[in-house]
Parts: structure tokens; sequence; C-alpha cells
């Protein structure tokens, strides 16, 4: 893939976010009951997952999201907030979005107890990795890989922007192995990137000098 | 009388706790409430003793942390005679304070309180009891100068929003408060450096306050006149200025600051829907306030009709736990356990926490259900 497909590609990606749509609950098999408020049209349970996943997650782990138990109200006033916030979510989706989730997790819903994880799994998260094949990377080649690849969707500064996230003084980026898995096999709407290891370690290289 | 589903919810989450290995030589385990970013609780039977092991120490997290950067400084600026800009080696200079007490975040219990609202559903596991080292943060005020006009210590870390249109987690801390002589900068947790997870190399320490002013990564102290501006300091972390009936909508302008936590104990032992052996039982956990030393831990068995003194073990202060123990022979049968702190000052834990709609400073009576065996 050339440089110029990669920034054809990042456009693509979103466009195709914008475009995302879910589509109304043709048969009111939302699952609500039988007299409960629900805003039309509303959405159904992979609609509802689709949207949460594309808008939600590029910035926190939906396990926040599910361990709410809110009023409808409630939930448009979380949404209305992240949206606030720079959540990509369509104004439009935002009611019926609020709806769905105060079915499936209203007040009344029963909250299962939160998984247990070892405290190594908790570090390992965060640990720093070796470079690697990474290393020894070229900053002022990065910062052109940046530029044509990457600043679309993260911004030219690299603290992220209306879609990518902030890339500057990361964790993520002393842990050069996934880094690069990120960079070439996408992540959520993230398209890949066919790049070299030594553009991976440059890009890296030059990450790692922005100042935050 | 306390209505059973009260106790039923109370206990609900700490069920989990029944599949956790005993601490000790066992991994130590949290319980996951984020995966990104990570916001971890700690196992309620891990609250029966002063000290919580690091491992399992609770960790809270609005954006992430930064990357890990020994080399980080931080620097005090604003309204002082000369602005201070020091690194890791430059705080081991100062003179270097040890003092244990609690970090509980504001939002611990959340997950309790009825009607419900949005957050981090905490039950019990967002507190944790540490020796915490560094430096006063008055000695580094005192070297920076601090000028007229300053009223508050402006305190931002060096973790970045996933996006410019996220707001940064800012605090700020009134200029008393700053001068505290048990107000932290700490470097070290338990005897260790500490993690990033939770702030390395430095963060905020403020014995008997919310964990939300114990800003973790600290990289920049500004002495300003005004309190701090955002989101994080002018909307949330306020509780209304008086109580209000569970449900309400409470207008901005009648939202103070949350600052000291209130009076509370929690029980670790015997787990929630445990089984024990017939013979001598032990009741354990511990209570804390943010205001005053502890002055009594009480205990019942008959659902607040009679209560009976537990012994305490640690050192009394302000903003620390002392661990409470009750024992007693049971016969076989099942049991309810009831337990309630008095601070110093007087207040006494409330059966029922005042509501409020940010879930903060839940702190009502906790009940543990467990079957003595035949």
């Amino acid at each position: 893939m050339r440089r110029s497909d990669l920034v054809v590609a990042s456009i693509a990606a979103v466009a195709t976010l914008t475009l995302v749509s879910a589509s109304p609950d043709p048969a009111g098999a939302s699952g609500a009951p039988a007299g409960a408020p629900v805003a039309a049209p509303s959405l159904d349970a992979a609609a509802a997952k689709t949207l949460i996943a594309e808008n939600c997650a590029t910035c926190h782990a939906r396990d926040i999201v599910d361990q709410q138990r809110l009023t409808q109200a409630q939930w448009a006033s979380v949404l209305k907030k992240m949206k606030g916030w720079g959540a990509t979510i369509e104004a439009e989706k935002l009611e019926p979005l609020a709806a769905h989730l105060a079915t499936a997790r209203g007040p009344a819903a029963p909250l299962p107890p939160p998984p247990t994880i070892t405290a190594a799994a908790a570090e390992e998260a965060l640990r720093p990795l070796a470079d690697g094949p990474f290393g020894g990377g070229d900053a002022p080649s990065g910062k052109r890989i940046f530029a044509d690849s990457c600043s679309v969707c993260h911004g030219d500064d690299a603290h992220g922007g209306e879609i990518g996230t902030n890339l500057v003084d990361r964790p993520l980026l002393r842990r050069a192995p996934e880094f690069a898995k990120i960079t070439r096999t996408g992540k959520g709407d993230m398209p890949s990137f066919e790049l070299k290891d030594g553009e991976i370690g440059s890009l890296l290289a030059w990450l790692r000098k922005v100042e935050p | 009388m306390w209505r059973r589903r009260d106790f039923v919810r109370a206990g609900a989450i700490s069920l989990a706790a029944l599949a956790l290995p005993r601490p000790g030589l066992a991994e130590e385990t949290l319980l996951q409430l984020g995966e990104h970013p990570q916001n971890l609780a700690t196992p309620i039977d891990r609250f029966d003793r002063l000290l919580t092991p690091n491992r399992s120490f609770f960790v809270r997290s609005h954006l992430g942390p930064p990357g890990l950067d020994p080399d980080r400084r931080l620097r005090v600026g604003g309204l002082v005679k000369s602005p201070v800009e020091l690194s890791l080696p430059d705080l081991s200079r100062f003179e270097q304070i040890s003092l244990t007490c609690v970090l509980q975040c504001a939002g611990n219990g959340r997950g309790l309180q009825r009607p419900t609202v949005p957050g981090v559903q905490w039950a019990h596991g967002a507190m944790g009891q540490a020796e915490w080292r560094g430096i006063r943060l008055a000695d580094l005020l005192q070297k920076a100068g601090v000028s007229s006009g300053a009223a508050h210590v402006r305190l931002e870390g060096a973790d970045l929003p996933p996006k410019p249109s996220v707001p940064r987690f800012i605090r700020s801390l009134p200029l008393d408060r700053a001068l505290d002589r048990e107000t932290l900068i700490a470097t070290h947790m338990n005897g260790e450096p500490l993690t990033l997870a939770h702030g390395a190399p430095f963060r905020l320490v403020v014995p008997g306050w919310a964990g939300n002013h114990w800003v973790k990564w600290v990289t920049r102290l500004t002495v300003q006149e005004k309190e701090a501006e955002g989101f994080y300091y002018q909307t949330a972390y306020r509780i209304p200025k008086s109580p209000v009936a569970p449900g309400t909508a409470v207008p901005p302008d009648q939202l103070i600051p949350v600052t000291t936590f209130p009076v509370k104990s929690v029980i670790a032992l015997p787990a929630d829907g445990a089984t024990t052996r017939s013979g001598r039982q032990e009741i354990a956990g511990v209570a804390f306030s943010g205001e005053a030393a502890i002055a009594s831990v009480a205990v019942s068995l008959d659902d607040g009709v009679t209560w009976t003194s537990a012994a305490l073990e640690g050192e009394p202060g302000r903003g620390r736990w002392q661990v409470f123990r009750h024992a007693f022979d049971a016969r076989p049968g099942r049991l309810r356990v009831i337990s309630r702190a008095t601070d110093a000052r007087g207040n006494v834990q409330p059966r029922e926490a005042v509501w409020n709609p940010g879930g903060y400073f839940w702190n009502g009576w906790m009940a543990v259900d467990f079957t003595v065996a035949g």
C-alpha cells in the first residue's frame, strides 16, 4: 500500500464512521415490556452494540457502559455529555440509544459482580516492553509517516482529533510490539497500515519526542 | 427497621469475594470495573488489616496514565516569589515524611446507592490504607514563597485526555489544606516506589480528603487566587449543600465540592454468604473518618437492637483506619452482623447514607449474612 493509498483508506474510514447507521427496530423486537416508554425509532440490541463499539470504545472499554443501571433520562444525559466530549455518534442516534439502554440496563436490571483479575494481569497492561525490531527509529522520518498516514485521525500534533485518540505521552509508546500490532491490524474503527519494522520504529521515535 | 433488600443489595457484590483465595501466599487479585482506563477494586476480604497490599490496592483512572517517566518534572508556579522545578532526585533533598492513612475514592459505594446514579459502580472496594512517604507540600510551597492574594493550589497531572475535546483532570486544594503539615507529595507507598497505576513518579496525599484531591502523576502546581476551572472541579465531585430526597435533581448553585469523607466501617470477614464452623466466630473489618480519629466501633447481631463494642487495632488518627475485631461463640444457624463506627468528634455512621446525585460518600451500615454450620 502506498502512502497516498493510506491517506485514502483513512479518509474512507472517516467517511464510513460518519455514515454508520443503526437500522430501526422494524418489529418492536427490542424486548421492551408492554407499556414501557420507548422512543421511536428504537434500536435493536445488535445495532446498539455496534453504536457503542464504534462510538464509545474509542476512549473507554464498554464495561463502564455495561455496569450502569439508569433511567432513560439519565442515559440521555450521559450520552449528551459524551457527545459534548467528542463522541462521534450522530445526534439523531442519541435518543434511540438512550431508549435502548434504559430497557436493557434500566434501574431494575440485575447487575452481575465484576470479573476478578490477577494483579499481574493489571500490571501487564501498563508494563513497558522491549523495543525489539522497532528500536532505533528515525524521528524525522516518523514525523513524515505520521503526517501522511496518521494525522488525519489523530491530529497534526498527535494529541487526538475528532476520531483518533491522543498518542502523546502514553504507556503504549513504551510498548512497541503492541503499538506495531495495532498499527498493522487496526483497532476498532482504525484501519490497518502496512508499515515496515523500521517505519514503525520511526513513528515511535517521533511520538516519544512530541511535547505533551 | 432496615429493609431486608437493602441488606441484600449492600452485600451483593461482596459475594464475588467468596471465590477468592485467602490472602497471604495466594496471588493478589482485583475486581475489574474498568479494563481501560483501569478502574480496579480491592477485594473486600483485604479489609481485615491495617495496610492494604500494593498489588491489590484499588486503582481509579479518569483518563488513564501518562507514560512511565522517571525524569518527569514537578513545577511550582503562579503566585509565588520564585518558581520551582524539581525532579525525583530533587525531592529526596527535602525532609522525608511518612504517614499512614486511607485513600478512598469519593464514589466508593456508589453502586449501593438507590436510586442508581451514573459513574463507576463501586461497592466497597475503592478504598485502601497505605504508609505514604514523600515531602510536605508546605515545604515545597515555602521554597517557592507564596505571594499575597494566593488562596488555592491548582493541581495538574500529566495524564492527557483521549481527545482534545475531553476535559483534563484538574483539581485544586484550598491553600490552608495545601499547607497542612500532613499534605504530601508522595513518592512511595508501603515502602515501595509508586507504580505507574498509582501515580509514579509523584502524587498528592491529602489525609481525610477524598481521592479526587490525591492527583496522580502531578506535574504542575499553580498557586492562584481562584479554585480550579473545568469539569472535574466545577461540575463533578460536588454534593448538595444540604441533604435532598433520594432521586432529586439538584441545581448546580446548590452543590459544593466534596472534601472530607464521613465516618464509615466496612466488614471484611466473614464474607457475605459464607458458611463458618460452629464455636468461636470472629468479625473483622476497618473503620475510619476523614474528620477525626475513630473513637469506637460497635457490632450488632440482632439488626441493630443491641450493640457490643469491638476491639480496635492500630494507631488512631484523622483519615486513618483501625481494624476492629469482635469474637463470640455462636450456635449453628443463620446470622447477620452489622457494624457502626463513631469518630472522636461524635459523628456516628448512619443506618442509611445520604443520597446525592453523584453517588459520593456512601457510608451506610453494612450487613453481612452468614451461616454457622452445625
